[in-house]
């Protein structure tokens, strides 16, 4: 049976305690639902010293919306996201976060593990990166920030969070009704990693593409990354449009295969919901 | 050698037959529920390489202390329960370790080394067949061969393919488990399981003591699908660290365990041609049979090359064949039988073969079907005797609405399939009323089979006994001394048959204390107990006709929409088990047309280790099911009845596998689609 | 470390290792066998308990991360309402059993907190717990049943 190895735990109360902690025992793992290190504790992929549980610390809660900018904090679970709407901005998170898993898994999971891990079929990724959403990551030198509007946080990419960090929130700027948004993915078994997912938010008027944003992911894909777009605002969105969006999509995922028409298909069905004459 | 106390109770023969009721309620009692005083949990260490020379074992019990063999039948080559010298699959037991708890058990497990010398594994059939022999003293890889058929009389048309079906992990949701508890001279066994005959036969031959030394009682069985049928290295090393301790020691393994170390069923390759005339019919079949059984192979396993090969015909008149067979030994783990066991391979070699003819000469599948069925009793060069079924399939078509282009759709994939029960060795039985109480013990375990339903109906028949009296109790060899066990589709016909006799001779002697009406047959105290033979009748073989609809999602993603089942059970004992069982079977074969598979690596090492990645299906993966219970005439067997269990998965492949290739418009010549079609 | 939560109404305290998982605590600790094991990977469902009113795969929760919490599992359900309906339609669409507590939990929770009970919506609330057996419809149309009749 897959039991973990022995390890002590601590619920830090702040999160001052917990960077102190970490600091203190270098062999340690940090968990905040524990949906991906529990099972890597279980698998003894990971034997640590000390398991650190993140998951109720008040600093890493909540939901902010002011003054224009959204601000959701990295213990927020994943069903608390799923109920999220409102704005197209909130309603796209809400839409990967209801991707996720299924409904017990959303209870413990949260923004922090789907994001922080670089897990390539992760369904928040795209979705920060469409979002232009900037994260802020805390350690024992204090805070930085890392911009999320081409690739993702965590993994082997070059936001990655150091093994003394932690994840404590990404913000956003909202966006104003009028923008549409699509989140997507395809994958062979449900529960299994998806093989292509497509996050994206656009504003047409008149039929002339005021934004268009887009980042693509997936197993297929190895990693998420958003697009450049900008060059394409002020062009009336028409099928070349989508031909050269969708091509620079292809362009960016090395797969080939089926890999490659699941996402093609996906990004055909993201900019029909962008709602473009297509 | 201390010893636990056994009480009454973890004796006591429970009753099995309403366990979805109890389990609804959170009161059934599987296998790892079970924790009398003083239990010891046990880990096994397992290879981690498919090959290689055994050098070093750290620790636990390992061959030179628990020197043991699985040694059914007809084996070629005797598994060790512990690896001796060499391991030649990933995930087989090289020792087995124990502690009073499971963590630690863990712990201790982990803490072994074992030290291998890898060699280079077989894992590829083809390299198999020209490498030398895997196991010491073989000649070759070849663990069976076998050649049928009177010779191919050729035709004007002639298709070929090779058709290939990837190894797929039985995975019941209740993983393998045994309680072993060896005290006052008998070793008794609680068991997961499909037979508590074999199991008790296995262990005691493979730990040489007297078959009546033993006991196995079954306890509530969460699924078996094939994998809970025979004999594993694990019972057996329970059993004995049990006579060891004289403590109760119990095992269940982990899912990743079950992944690569139960036995898998299908992997079998055919290279088929049909060769036929112009106007559809088919004159004869020749085909090159291949079944990867994996390091160790039982009679069932060695003999399945030819089990397939004799139901190459189908339900059709195909008047010559020449199949050739060969089961070849790998290093992945031992081959068992999955739901099916031999009967889907069949089904999907002809009806791929049959649709290719259909597109190559520009006819109907399904009329090319019906062009092919036999207008009476027809024996195959194979040596399969059928019954015509032209009626069968034609009332199904119409019932289905098979033949209303408009409400049918333009993409549906049909198969026509046969199911023959694994009647062989009969079954037992018996019956005990007592105290206004009916209680029933089969052969044959219940795991999900409502067997319950069967005997109700049987013994209202037969009794008019009222369903509220009836009680099916779990297998137990103290209790029914011979018996067979539940696979094969067998227990309607086997164990209904069995029943059947036994209710008859309640009944005569009831009659003979004058007592004829129900509830005085409720008064009286009688016992019957009968071991019935069952041959095989041709009446006894059921027909299956699938029709199924597939769509493709975003235009990229196929995925079954719908699937219909005409299915023939002769006289239906029991409607309710009977739709559940076809169901069931139906939602196998989706995911084992779509993507569900256990495959290995080039060192052999297999590739799914959690439940999802190796294709059990979730809820929203599963078609539509429609299911028509039919009959095409009773069987001989007394109350009429034919087999159910594996219904789904024979016939389901060929259908759903039609109904994908006709929306991806490419040829499915092999399963799963998502891995070896679409890649 | 000492762990205690509420399980089924009733308190449970507790020296476990931190190690210790919430399925565990609650079969062995407070004795409870009707959550079962069946993946070990958060993949199945059987293991499916309630959680602060929520379910989650009781396989993949420390002990430690459930202290203070209230814990529901499928003996806790009840025979009453929903619940019942549930229970009522498991029973007679269920074959081997074994994935009866993610069912039962799942399905009562949903139908519970508003979801509505049609094939949909059943099939996409339970898209996280297994049947090997069934093949899922079944056991939807039964409880789709079920919650037709409660309502006349």
């Amino acid at each position: 049976m897959l039991y973990p190895d022995r390890f002590e735990y601590a619920r830090p109360g702040t999160l001052e305690e917990a960077l102190e902690l970490m600091a203190d025992v270098r062999d340690h793992l940090v968990i905040s639902g524990g949906t991906v290190g529990v099972l890597m504790l279980k698998r003894r992929l990971v034997r640590p010293e000390l398991v650190v549980d993140i998951g109720r610390l008040p600093e890493l809660g909540g939901v902010d919306a002011a003054r224009g900018t959204i601000s959701l904090g990295s213990a927020l679970r994943l069903s608390e996201l799923e109920g999220l709407g409102g704005s197209p901005a909130l309603s796209l998170i809400s839409s990967a976060a209801s991707s996720v898993g299924d409904p017990a898994i959303r209870t413990m999971g949260t923004l922090g593990g789907n994001v922080a891990l670089g897990d390539p079929s992760n369904d928040i990724p795209p979705a920060l990166i469409a979002l232009g959403a900037i994260a802020t990551v805390v350690g024992p030198d204090g805070e930085r920030r890392v911009g999320l509007d081409r690739s993702p946080l965590g993994g082997d990419s070059l936001g990655r969070i150091r093994g003394d960090e932690l994840l404590v929130r990404v913000e956003f700027g909202d966006l104003p009704a009028g923008y549409r948004w699509y989140y997507g993915k395809r994958g062979i078994r449900h529960l299994d990693r998806s093989i292509a997912n497509v996050a994206a938010l656009g504003l047409t008027v008149d039929g002339v593409v005021e934004d268009l944003r887009m980042a693509v992911g997936g197993s297929a894909c190895g990693t998420s990354a958003g697009l450049r777009l900008e060059d394409l605002r002020g062009a009336r969105m028409t099928a070349g449009i989508a031909d050269e969006v969708t091509r620079r999509a292809m362009s960016s995922c090395p797969c080939g295969g089926y890999g490659a028409a699941a996402l093609e298909s996906l990004v055909g069905d993201a900019l029909a919901a962008l709602g473009g004459s297509i | 050698m201390a010893t636990g106390e056994l009480r009454e109770d973890v004796l006591a023969n429970a009753e099995c037959g309403d366990r979805p009721r109890r389990a609804a309620a959170g009161a059934a009692r599987y296998l790892m529920d079970m924790d009398p005083p003083g239990i010891l949990y046990m880990e096994v260490v397992r290879s981690r390489v498919a090959r290689g020379r055994l050098i070093r074992v750290s620790g636990g019990i390992t061959s030179s202390e628990l020197r043991a063999y699985l040694d059914p039948p007809g084996a070629a080559v005797r598994q060790p329960v512990l690896a001796e010298g060499y391991v030649s699959y990933y995930g087989q037991p090289v020792a087995v370790v124990y502690a009073p708890d499971a963590y630690t058990a863990r712990d201790l497990a982990d803490s072994v080394d074992v030290e291998v010398e890898p060699e280079d594994p077989v894992v590829d059939v083809d390299a198999a067949i020209d490498s030398p022999p895997i196991h010491p003293g073989l000649a070759n890889n070849v663990a069976g061969e076998v050649e049928l058929g009177n010779g191919v009389q050729g035709g004007d048309v002639i298709v070929e393919d090779v058709l290939e079906m990837e190894r797929v992990v039985p995975n019941p949701l209740e993983p393998r488990g045994v309680l072993a508890w060896y005290t006052g001279g008998i070793l008794n066994v609680w068991a997961s399981t499909q037979s508590v005959y074999t199991w008790r036969s296995g262990i005691s031959r493979a730990l040489g003591i007297p078959e009546d030394s033993v006991r196995v009682m079954q306890v509530d069985t969460g699924g078996a699908f094939g994998s809970k049928s025979a004999v594993y290295p694990e019972y057996v090393a329970a059993a004995y660290i049990s006579m060891r301790t004289g403590m109760p020691v119990k095992w269940v393994e982990s899912r990743d365990e079950h992944l690569a170390a139960a036995r898998p069923g299908r992997g079998a390759r055919a290279r088929i041609a049909l060769h036929a005339s112009r106007d559809g019919r088919v004159r004869g079949i020749d085909a090159e049979l291949t079944v990867d059984v994996g390091a160790y192979a039982d009679a069932l396993a060695s003999r399945s090359p030819g089990w397939i090969a004799m139901q190459l015909t189908g339900p059709y008149a195909i008047g010559s064949a020449r199949v050739r067979g060969m089961a070849v030994y790998t290093n992945k783990a031992p081959l068992g039988p999955y739901r099916g066991a031999g009967r889907p391979e069949a089904a999907f070699f002809i009806e791929r073969m049959m649709d290719l003819l259909a597109d190559r000469i520009g006819m109907d599948p399904v009329d090319l079907r019906l062009a092919n069925l036999p207008s009476g009793r027809f024996t195959s060069p194979l040596g399969l005797t059928v019954d015509p079924s032209r009626g069968f399939f034609e009332e199904g078509l119409r019932r289905i609405g098979y033949r209303d282009a408009a409400a049918r759709g333009s993409r549906v994939g049909v198969s026509f399939a046969i199911l023959i029960p694994a009647v062989y060795g009969g079954e037992g039985a018996r019956i005990s009323v007592d105290r206004g109480e009916v209680r029933v013990w089969l052969g044959g375990t219940d795991q999900g089979q409502w067997h319950s339903e069967m005997a109700r109906g049987i013994l209202g028949r037969v009794l008019g006994v009222p369903r509220d009296r009836i009680r099916l109790m779990c297998g137990d060899t103290a209790e029914l001394g011979n018996g067979v066990g539940t696979w094969g589709s067998r227990s309607a016909i086997t164990a209904g048959q069995a029943l059947t006799r036994a209710a008859e001779e309640i009944r005569e002697m009831a009659a003979r204390d004058g007592r004829r009406t129900p509830e005085e047959i409720l008064e009286g105290t009688y016992s019957a107990e009968v071991m019935e033979d069952v041959d095989l009748d041709p009446s006894m073989i059921s027909f299956l006709l699938t029709a199924a609809e597939a769509e493709l999602r975003g235009g990229v993603e196929p995925r079954i929409r719908r699937v219909i089942a005409y299915y023939d059970v002769g006289e239906a004992l029991s409607p309710r088990s009977i739709r559940g069982q076809i169901i069931g079977g139906l939602a196998q074969a989706s995911s084992e047309v779509l993507f569900e598979a256990q495959t290995y690596d080039e060192l052999g090492v297999p590739v799914a280790d959690r439940i999802t990645t190796a294709g059990v299906p979730h809820s929203v993966d599963v078609p539509a099911f429609d299911v028509h219970v039919a009959s095409s005439g009773r069987s001989a067997a007394p109350h009429g009845a034919k087999g159910v269990g594996e219904a789904g998965t024979v016939g389901g492949p060929p259908a759903m596998a039609r109904a994908v290739e006709l929306v991806i418009g490419r040829r499915v010549n092999a399963l799963p689609v998502f891995g070896r079609i679409l890649v | 470390m000492r762990v205690g939560m509420r399980i089924n109404g009733q308190p449970y305290e507790a020296d476990v290792e931190p190690r210790t998982l919430l399925i565990d605590f609650i079969r062995d600790v407070a004795n409870m066998k009707g959550t079962h094991m069946g993946c070990g990977t958060g993949d199945c469902g059987a293991c499916t308990v309630l959680m602060d009113g929520r379910p989650v795969k009781s396989c993949l929760v420390l002990a430690a991360q459930a202290d203070g919490s209230d814990i529901v599992t499928v003996e806790g359900l009840g025979g009453d309402g929903i619940a019942g309906s549930v229970k009522n339609a498991l029973a007679r669409s269920l074959q081997c059993g074994f994935c009866a507590p993610g069912m039962a939990i799942t399905a009562t929770w949903y139908l519970e907190n508003g979801g509505e009970p049609t094939e949909e919506g059943l099939r996409n609330a339970l898209s996280g717990v297994l049947c090997r057996c069934t093949g899922y419809q079944p056991i939807i149309e039964a409880i789709a049943e079920e919650m037709d009749h409660g309502d006349r």
